[in-house]
């Protein structure tokens, strides 16, 4: 098993952000991340939104950051949709909640597209886990610098394991900065085309 | 003036990516504080005037000097940017790959692995194994 699985699953309180281009396998492999590592913690989605959550077998959802109980696992999708790139300068929320999430034993997985997207309060209170997908050329010349570097060797990684097991879907593949390891997760069994699209019905 | 580096296969793996474009390394890399360097250089002409430049305790100490000064220069760094491109440098532990997607490939971790042939750096020019230290 891998370092970075193990530490993972071991893990009470924290953060994983999986980050990548769209369509990179992020949702994905974050949500069967979950499934590996916690099979028996809740799991809740943050979400203003109102969406069908019954595609996620056993998930709950809930808008607002009070609602999610002790011990629990906190997905939130599209970070920037709900807690915006610089929001934490004018609105002390996320700040307020990642600083107690080490009490109430919980962990937030987030997925964006690019951590200058994201708001630097999610990466500076807590242990956090960067988990690059792949990120297109383009999208990572407007990489924050500070993680530009693990992310280039990710696109590096994520493409050498591709050809090295050709038989394992390339979106698979998630390289952890943190433990040096280019890892693919398997898909959970119930991952569908409607849960990677699970906001197309949603008005915004 | 003569300048010494330490290298070792994965910094050869990183340079012969850096020759490749695979890896967007900043432009400029010193390897320690201009102040210590003069430092350095007036201890070593000292030692050299005696004729003791190459004395194993001499060389000894010019290597603790000098490692005193790249460890200095990292601790100093401004940008977390550099530090991430200095510990990949200096860095020397292989990136590993694991499988859990497919059953039974858990089980055999590749270590520093690279493609033979027709790979990424390959493609571009790069070296498809890894280069032996100089």
């Amino acid at each position: 098993m891998s370092r970075a699985i193990d530490y993972i699953k071991g893990m009470e309180h924290g953060l994983i952000i999986a980050v990548g281009s769209g369509k990179q396998g992020k949702s994905c492999s974050l949500h069967s991340l979950i499934a590996l590592c916690w099979k028996d913690r809740p799991v809740y989605m943050l979400d203003p939104l109102v969406y069908d959550i019954s595609m996620f077998p056993g998930y709950h959802r809930v808008s607002e950051t009070k609602r999610i109980p002790v011990g629990a696992v906190v997905v939130i999708e599209d970070v920037n949709r709900i807690f915006h790139s610089r929001g934490s300068s004018k609105n002390t929320d996320i700040q307020g909640w990642l600083s107690i999430i080490s009490h109430k034993s919980n962990v937030v997985c987030v997925t964006t597209q690019n951590m200058a997207d994201t708001d630097v309060a999610f990466v500076r209170s807590q242990d956090c886990i960067l988990m690059n997908k792949y990120m297109h050329d383009e999208d990572l010349m407007f990489e924050r610098p500070e993680f530009k570097l693990g992310q280039a060797m990710a696109n590096l990684w994520i493409d050498r394991s591709g050809k090295a097991y050709p038989r394992t879907d390339r979106r698979a593949w998630c390289f952890f900065p943190r433990f040096n390891e280019c890892v693919a997760i398997p898909k959970v069994e119930w991952w569908t085309y409607r849960n990677s699209h699970m906001l197309r019905d949603v008005v915004i | 003036m003569s300048i010494r580096v330490t290298s070792d296969p994965e910094t050869d793996r990183l340079l012969s990516l850096r020759v490749s474009s695979q890896v967007p390394l900043p432009p400029e890399i010193s390897l320690a504080d201009p102040r210590r360097s003069a430092h350095f250089f007036r201890m070593a002409t000292f030692f050299d005037a005696y004729g003791l430049g190459e004395h194993p305790m001499v060389r000894l100490l010019k290597d603790m000097e000098l490692e005193t000064m790249m460890s200095s220069a990292l601790s100093r760094a401004q940008h977390l940017d550099r530090v991430a491109h200095y510990s990949a440098w200096l860095g020397n532990s292989p990136v590993r790959i694991e499988n859990l997607a497919e059953e039974g490939m858990a089980q055999r971790p590749r270590r520093g692995w690279f493609p033979k042939g027709g790979g990424v750096a390959d493609a571009a020019g790069g070296h498809g194994t890894p280069p032996s230290s100089p």
